[in-house]
């Protein structure tokens, strides 16, 4: 079994990917708490962003990272746009139409989503060539390891982000109408909340989340390959189960614990070589646990009244 | 004319729509129909068809009953399975695994495939079945992307020892062997037709059945299932198993098709979206929906890529095509559902 020291390099890791599936689940849970919706398309449509964001970097077939002749100035902060742009208006057109159906159904219609961004992003950028979209970043030493500024980037933002969500959700007026759609859809609406208004903002929000995610996400890879990049979002799903898709600070912490788990296996050998060889599965064990553990009491729904 | 003698002759004039529900209301109709597709599958395609077609259709014919599966589960059982494809990807390992290290005969290797995917369909769909609706879909979707990290590490057998049968160098890569009566593409495309076809046999027999009722029963209320007696536990495991072990056969008939370096792609997390798109696009609550979903996903996009609309226009855009069959279908089926005032 490795020692600490050669762990902390991997440690590292561990905790920048965390920060960034924490990210990606509190972008969820915020949009689910609102919505109703999981959205499986996080990934496909922060993937397209990000390939959108490579062409305008003047990334071409022949060169896998951008050359920087491009519109520089844009790329960035456009990614960020279309991400938003695209889950808003899913929000604002096609989610109303499946308001009313249970979240099953409209998480399958974000799986649409995600083949129908999937197949432009085939046509448009072919997927056997590698690319790569390096984030601005530059590197120190710490405790005797390489560190990014990007993963220092993730880690904080994540943390402002959930500290950020929770004050909104909590202090704000438009947090709690949030909150109210979230427990009854109908009563909120006939409380005066203007909920088309509220989810909109709510899709907003994570359209941005979702843009800022794969701003950094690419970089952490050292990758851009669609497969990849777009079910991300799987992985990324088990914190927010392990949260019920109710509490982001359980998503936060259990995403952390996920990221640097799953990175430390990595160095693993010997005896151990199969955890290390396996390490990719760590979400899925986890967050399959966590759903057995949450519904460990059996229930059936009669007359509208959850029974034991 | 009188108005009574116009009424009268009004609704003696028989329209196309009750033509056809007189039709398909025949106790033959359905035995014909079917009879018709398999006499068309078994004779007609072999004769007309050249081997591009023949290996489109064969597509077709495997994907067929993993489509009805994945449908039956959801639109008879109400259970979603997003995770269709692992016990795909068991069925094939299994199969080509016992095809290199033993001398079993073919179609029994298919079904022994069938029935370990089934065992662990059932061993990992019992903690699973504690859960229902979206949470079900997310157990199912990540038991999919574990199975792809194991299937990705432990890779298929290509001829070698030991528990993997991986060889150590390339060219010692063997052919997997096929039934000895259908070794040529059209036969093993038959043999495959036929194994689809009793798969899908055994899933109508079943849902005309007791256990076919007691799912409906659970689909409508499982509560209500509960108080008329209904064993809802053992009735979900027993729906789990079936579409484990047709999707298990299946995987074990798509090792025949890929003889030389089974990949990973036909496992992986978004072939098991995929199926699901193509699943709800061909239909849930009727297995010829499989049949239909089938159809689009491989003969339709072929033969729209080679006669509509440019060369790879339709190959490359078949996910967004899916994709958007697959939204479309959900808006459709609420819109509907609303118009008649009932739960979707």
């Amino acid at each position: 079994m490795p020692g600490l020291g050669q762990l902390w390099p991997y440690i590292i890791q561990g905790l920048a990917f965390g920060a960034v599936y924490a990210v990606t689940g509190t972008g969820l849970v915020v949009l689910y708490r609102t919505t109703g919706v999981v959205n499986l398309a996080f990934g496909a449509i922060g993937t397209i962003g990000a390939h959108i964001a490579w062409s305008l970097l003047g990334g071409s077939l022949s060169k896998p990272g951008p050359t920087g002749h491009g519109i520089r100035l844009l790329a960035y902060p456009l990614l960020i746009v279309i991400c938003a742009g695209i889950t808003l208006l899913y929000g604002v057109w096609i989610a109303p139409k499946l308001a009313r159906r249970d979240p099953l159904v409209k998480a399958l219609g974000m799986v649409g989503v995600a083949l129908f961004l999937l197949g432009i992003m085939k046509d448009r950028w072919d997927s056997s060539k590698p690319r790569s979209l390096p984030f601005p970043a530059k590197t120190f030493r710490l405790g005797g390891s390489v560190v990014t500024t990007t993963q220092v980037i993730a880690l904080i933002f994540a943390i402002v982000v959930v500290i950020a969500v929770n004050l909104y959700l909590n202090k704000t007026a438009t947090g709690t109408a949030m909150r109210a759609i979230a427990n009854d859809r109908d009563v909120a609406s006939l409380l005066g909340v203007p909920v088309r208004r509220v989810e909109a903002l709510a899709w907003l929000g994570s359209g941005v989340i979702c843009g800022f995610v794969y701003l950094m996400l690419p970089a952490l890879f050292k990758s851009l390959d669609q497969g990849t990049l777009t079910w991300f979002v799987i992985g990324a799903l088990a914190g927010a189960v392990v949260g019920q898709f109710r509490s982001l600070w359980t998503t936060f912490f259990a995403s952390m614990v996920i990221g640097v788990v799953e990175s430390i296996l990595t160095p693993f050998s010997g005896n151990l070589l199969f955890l290390g060889k396996m390490r990719k599965m760590t979400p899925f064990v986890i967050s399959v646990i966590a759903i057995l553990w949450i519904s460990r009491r059996r229930t059936v729904v009669l007359a509208g009244r959850e029974m034991q | 004319m009188s108005t009574a003698t116009a009424n009268a002759g009004i609704s003696a004039r028989p329209n196309l729509k009750t033509m056809l529900g007189h039709l398909t209301g025949q106790r033959w109709f359905k035995p014909a129909t079917v009879g018709l597709v398999l006499l068309i599958a078994l004779v007609v395609i072999p004769a007309w068809f050249d081997s591009f077609w023949i290996s489109n259709f064969t597509q077709m014919a495997l994907y067929a009953p993993l489509a009805a599966s994945a449908g039956m589960l959801y639109g008879r059982v109400g259970l979603v399975s997003l995770g269709q494809v692992a016990p795909y990807g068991i069925g094939t390992w299994v199969t080509i695994r016992l095809a290199f290290a033993t001398t079993i005969p073919y179609p029994l290797l298919v079904l022994i495939g069938g029935l370990v995917a089934a065992l662990l369909g059932v061993l990992i769909g019992l903690p699973a079945l504690r859960v229902s609706g979206l949470y079900l879909a997310l157990v199912t979707l990540m038991l999919a992307a574990g199975m792809e990290v194991i299937l990705g590490e432990i890779k298929f057998p290509n001829g070698g020892k030991g528990f993997k049968g991986l060889v150590k160098s390339l060219n010692d890569i063997k052919a997997l062997r096929r039934p000895s009566f259908a070794t040529t593409d059209v036969g093993y495309y038959r043999f495959i037709v036929v194994g689809s076809f009793l798969l899908l046999m055994v899933a109508a027999a079943m849902l005309a059945r007791k256990p076919g009722r007691a799912w409906a029963s659970i689909r409508q209320s499982e509560a209500a299932a509960l108080s008329a007696g209904i064993h809802v536990t053992r009735y979900k495991m027993l729906a789990f198993a079936l579409a484990s072990f047709m999707a298990g056969v299946a995987g074990g008939l798509f090792a025949g098709t890929v003889r030389k370096g089974m990949q990973i792609d036909a496992f992986n997390r978004q072939s098991a979206i995929f199926l699901i798109a193509v699943t709800i696009m061909g239909g849930i609550y009727s297995l010829w929906g499989g049949v239909l979903g089938a159809f689009f996903a491989t003969c339709l996009l072929k033969f729209l890529t080679q006669n509509v609309a440019g060369h790879q226009f339709w190959t490359r855009f078949s996910l967004s095509l899916f994709g958007f069959g697959l939204l479309t279908n959900l808006i459709q089926s609420t819109k509907a559902a609303e118009k008649k005032g009932v739960a979707a």
